[in-house]
């Protein structure tokens, strides 16, 4: 059985550019000039999946989601 | 004389929820208006290099966790304690508790607002950040109501420690509300200029009501307690607790509103004849007498009164001591012999004298004594209230 | 019973715009007779078959799109006829609502019936609504729909006939504002929740056709991959715009009547609209006209849009002008699209009137471009920087000139850029 795989989803409405994201995960998130955040790569590699679940539930707006791709 | 009675070990076990409830009361609005602070640094968003935002908001979360652990021990020392009626129900809904109803129902309101924070907060990805927001603004409306909550039902509102700290903390979660209102961009300008007016006001309000109310002597009367709870909680074997919220003449003063009831009213037959029944009140006259220090300090003071009713009941109380070097005297024990009622003095506070009494009945024993110095003479009141089961 | 004959050739939407203004009930019938009588199953395999793909400008393939409505299943549908065409340089959706509005209403009514909705909603902007209501009106008379109509009319903004915006608009709340629609999707939740079929107006009409002369037919006009026509609003051919039907994989030099000779008065053709790209006149005038080949240049057909721009004005001060417009019709929502196409629209003013004034040349732009796509709730950044890349592609030298020379004396402006709509933004 394979693993489920996710990647990271900004609800660009709803996030107000904290940053709080790209400090917690730098290794696939980054902040443009106004300091809304840039999603690097698609799928969150397996060894990874802690730190992005991390940056999702600190997201003061809850802008930021992990969804599941479809296989 | 004033008298005190020294803390002994078994006094402090007793007493542990109590110390435990007030220690805890003044810790938990420190940590909740550290926990204010701590949130409006993370909405505000201010960081730097050393302090990333996700910083504060961690920061914010545990100390929020432990500001509600520490309310926590605060609400169940309360109820455990027992000194005053409190159970489960009054802790959660707010202005039903007989004893300060407004002031403990603030701290009720206070701990249900915190509570609907936690739980929103929890489940903040399942109703969505608009709900979430919305509950977590009413943290703010929790701090004030903390700080009338603890000025008003306080033991130890007047300590100056206790008020620097709740001054310390009021200046800090000003400050820092201010800050949030100067930089609420997402907030309209009418929005925050109501914020900071409305701030003003209640903490004029506050300021006003801690100076004219709970700073002010005799206010655990005002306070909104009944006078029959008071009456009781005086008569309980906690003396010593009402400290500094119960004066010696407000306690007097609360005995006069329990009518007296007629002396030997329940007299029964030989020996105890001269007991009237429980509940009573009676003047007592008396006079002093101490025993001179023995080697190691030694003394006993015994107060031989008669109760002026009828039969004229002989209430002896022997009190046993040590004489400090500096001439002032500490009590630690006492006896009681009231007519055929034998017991133990169980709190001393200034004039007012608790003691428990049985045979064959237990009754509780409220002795207000002014005592004249030159002549040794001995003028005051003697109350009592049925049994001590309700401990 | 009159014999219904199959439009041979590539004039099927407007094969009875010689006839009269506004074809009526009557002459619909009359002109192309009643819708046949098929079952759901039976309508899905053949909009499937025909390979019809949405008109409104994500050219999405209709069989799909409705297999996953009728399959949602969590409760009845809905169908929207979305009419509401905020692109400036489109006219398609009107005129089609105006001159063969039973087309469309016979359109949404197959798809209600093949996804088994029973509400439709017609979306169109205000200027549609009288004779929406009298087609409708003239149905009813005579029984022609067994689901209900409504008419729901869409604010006077660019992203108005935006899928959320228009799901938005029906449901009463933020009219006219795209939603972020995140991992679900409109039609698995749309108007009041319910799974919903937002339809471009065009394709609906074609629908009328594929279910009256079958997949067969359809694909008769067409390449593989884009089958049948498509209204296309031309600009810039001639004195006023036009709506023309262009089999789709023909060139736009064919069906425009644009010749080499023709094509030197032309700077170059903006496909697709303010939301499209620029592309070189002679590579507009001789790909095949479909999305797949637009897209291969940077491009889009969009809606079905060609505004051919003639020489003598600016192109940089026209393309100024459209990104300084796009930037005012954004929904001011999301923080990239709000802060870059300010910046966008501020540099193109820069490289139109201030050229000295645009930091880091030509190159800033593709840059700038990169930050807002993909980055917004809908898709309206992404159009803007389409519009621009091609813009500092096609006219490069041009930008070159403004940068080495200065600004071009403005004259006439020739790209139409709507006042500001009433709603601005939020």
């Amino acid at each position: 059985m394979r693993r489920a795989r996710f990647r990271l989803v900004v609800d660009p409405i709803a996030c107000d550019g904290a940053g709080v994201c790209a400090e917690l995960f730098p290794e696939m998130l980054s902040l443009d000039p106004w300091g809304y955040p840039i999603i690097h790569g698609d799928e969150v590699p397996d060894g990874l999946l802690e730190l992005a679940r991390k940056a999702t539930v600190n997201c003061p707006r809850l802008a930021l989601t992990l969804i599941k791709i479809d296989k | 004389m004033m008298y005190a009675l020294a803390p002994t070990a078994a006094a402090v076990g007793g007493k542990a929820f109590w110390y435990l409830t007030r220690a805890s009361g003044v810790v938990s609005i420190v940590l909740l208006s550290a926990t204010i602070l701590l949130g409006i640094v993370a909405s505000v968003g201010w960081t730097s290099t050393r302090w990333p935002r996700f910083l504060s908001q961690d920061v914010h979360r545990n100390l929020s966790l432990l500001c509600i652990g520490f309310v926590g021990v605060h609400v169940v020392t309360t109820v455990a304690d027992g000194y005053v009626p409190i159970g489960f129900l009054d802790v959660i809904l707010p202005f039903r508790s007989p004893y300060r109803p407004i002031y403990l129902g603030l701290g009720a309101l206070c701990f249900d607002l915190l509570l609907a924070v936690l739980i929103t907060s929890a489940l903040r990805h399942r109703i969505g950040y608009g709900s979430w927001r919305f509950v977590h603004w009413l943290a703010y409306l929790c701090w004030p109501i903390a700080l009338v909550h603890g000025l008003g039902s306080g033991t130890d509102t007047p300590l100056p420690l206790v008020i620097g700290v709740e001054v310390v903390c009021t200046a800090a979660v000003l400050a820092g509300f201010a800050w949030r209102l100067l930089t609420g961009r997402s907030l309209p300008i009418t929005g925050r200029m109501a914020a900071a007016v409305g701030t003003v006001v209640v903490m004029l309000a506050i300021a006003g009501f801690a100076v004219f109310g709970p700073l002010r002597p005799g206010w655990s009367h005002r306070s909104g307690t009944s006078a029959a709870l008071l009456h009781q909680l005086a008569a309980k074997n906690g003396g010593t607790r009402a400290t500094t919220t119960t004066p010696t003449t407000a306690s007097a003063g609360a005995t006069t509103t329990t009518p007296a009831t007629t002396p030997a009213a329940g007299a029964g037959t030989g020996t105890t004849s001269a007991v009237p029944q429980a509940p009573f009140t009676s003047p007592v006259t008396g006079t002093q007498s101490q025993t001179p220090a023995d080697a190691r300090g030694g003394i006993q003071i015994t107060l031989s009164m008669h109760l002026q009713n009828a039969a004229s009941t002989p209430l002896t109380v022997v009190l046993a001591g040590t004489q400090s070097n500096g001439g002032g005297v500490s009590l630690s024990s006492g006896t009681v012999t009231f007519g055929a009622y034998r017991g133990q003095v169980v709190g001393l506070n200034g004039g007012t004298i608790t003691a428990q009494v049985s045979d064959p009945n237990p009754t509780t024993l409220v002795i207000n004594l002014r005592i004249n110095q030159q002549s040794a003479a001995i003028t005051g009141t003697v109350t009592g209230t049925a049994g001590s089961g309700s401990r | 019973m009159t014999v219904v004959t199959a439009p041979v050739g590539p004039t099927r939407l407007l094969d009875t715009s010689g006839t009269a203004d506004v074809v009526g009930l009557d002459a619909h019938l009359a002109r192309w007779g009643a819708l046949p009588d098929l079952r759901p199953a039976a309508l899905l395999d053949v909009v499937d078959q025909s390979g019809l793909r949405g008109h409104g400008g994500a050219w999405f393939p209709v069989g799909i799109k409705w297999r996953a409505v009728a399959r949602s299943g969590r409760s009845k549908p809905v169908v929207v006829a979305n009419g509401a065409e905020g692109e400036p340089g489109s006219g398609k959706d009107r005129f089609l609502l105006h001159h063969s509005p039973h087309l469309v209403l016979d359109g949404a009514s197959v798809a209600a019936r093949a996804v088994g909705a029973n509400r439709v909603v017609v979306h169109v902007t205000p200027g549609s609504v009288s004779g929406i209501e009298q087609a409708l009106a003239d149905r009813t008379r005579q029984g022609l729909d067994t689901c209900a109509f409504e008419i729901v009319v869409a604010p006077d903004r660019f992203l108005a006939g935006q899928e959320s915006a228009a799901v938005a608009t029906i449901n009463g709340k933020n009219p006219g504002i795209p939603t972020f629609i995140g991992i679900r999707t409109i039609r698995d939740q749309g108007v009041a929740g319910r799974p919903t079929l937002v339809q471009n107006v065009e394709t609906l009409a074609h629908v009328a056709l594929i279910a009256r002369f079958g997949p067969q037919w359809f694909r008769s006009v067409g390449t593989d991959e884009s089958a049948g026509t498509a209204l296309v609003t031309v600009t810039g051919r001639w004195d006023a715009p036009r709506i023309v039907e262009v089999p789709l994989g023909s060139t736009l030099g064919n069906a425009l009547g644009i010749d080499a000779e023709a094509a030197r008065s032309i700077q170059g053709v903006l496909l697709g609209g303010y939301g499209g790209g620029w592309v070189p006149t002679s590579t507009a005038m001789s790909m095949p006209f479909t999305e797949e080949a637009a897209r291969s240049h940077g491009s889009s057909i969009g809606a079905g849009v060609a505004i051919l721009l003639p020489s003598g004005v600016c192109p940089i001060a026209e393309c100024a002008r459209v990104v300084r417009y796009m930037e005012g019709e954004g929904a001011g929502q999301c923080g990239p699209c709000v802060n870059g196409l300010d910046l966008l629209a501020t540099s193109m003013e820069h490289l139109a009137y201030r050229p000295r004034s645009l930091h880091g040349g030509l190159a800033a732009l593709p840059t700038l471009c990169g930050l807002v796509e993909g980055r917004g709730a809908c898709r309206h950044p992404d159009g803007v920087a389409r519009f621009v890349r091609t813009a500092i592609e096609v006219f490069a030298d041009h930008a070159n000139l403004h940068l080495s020379r200065g600004p071009c004396q403005t004259g006439q402006p020739f790209l139409a850029v709507p006042g500001r709509s009433s709603g601005g933004s939020r």
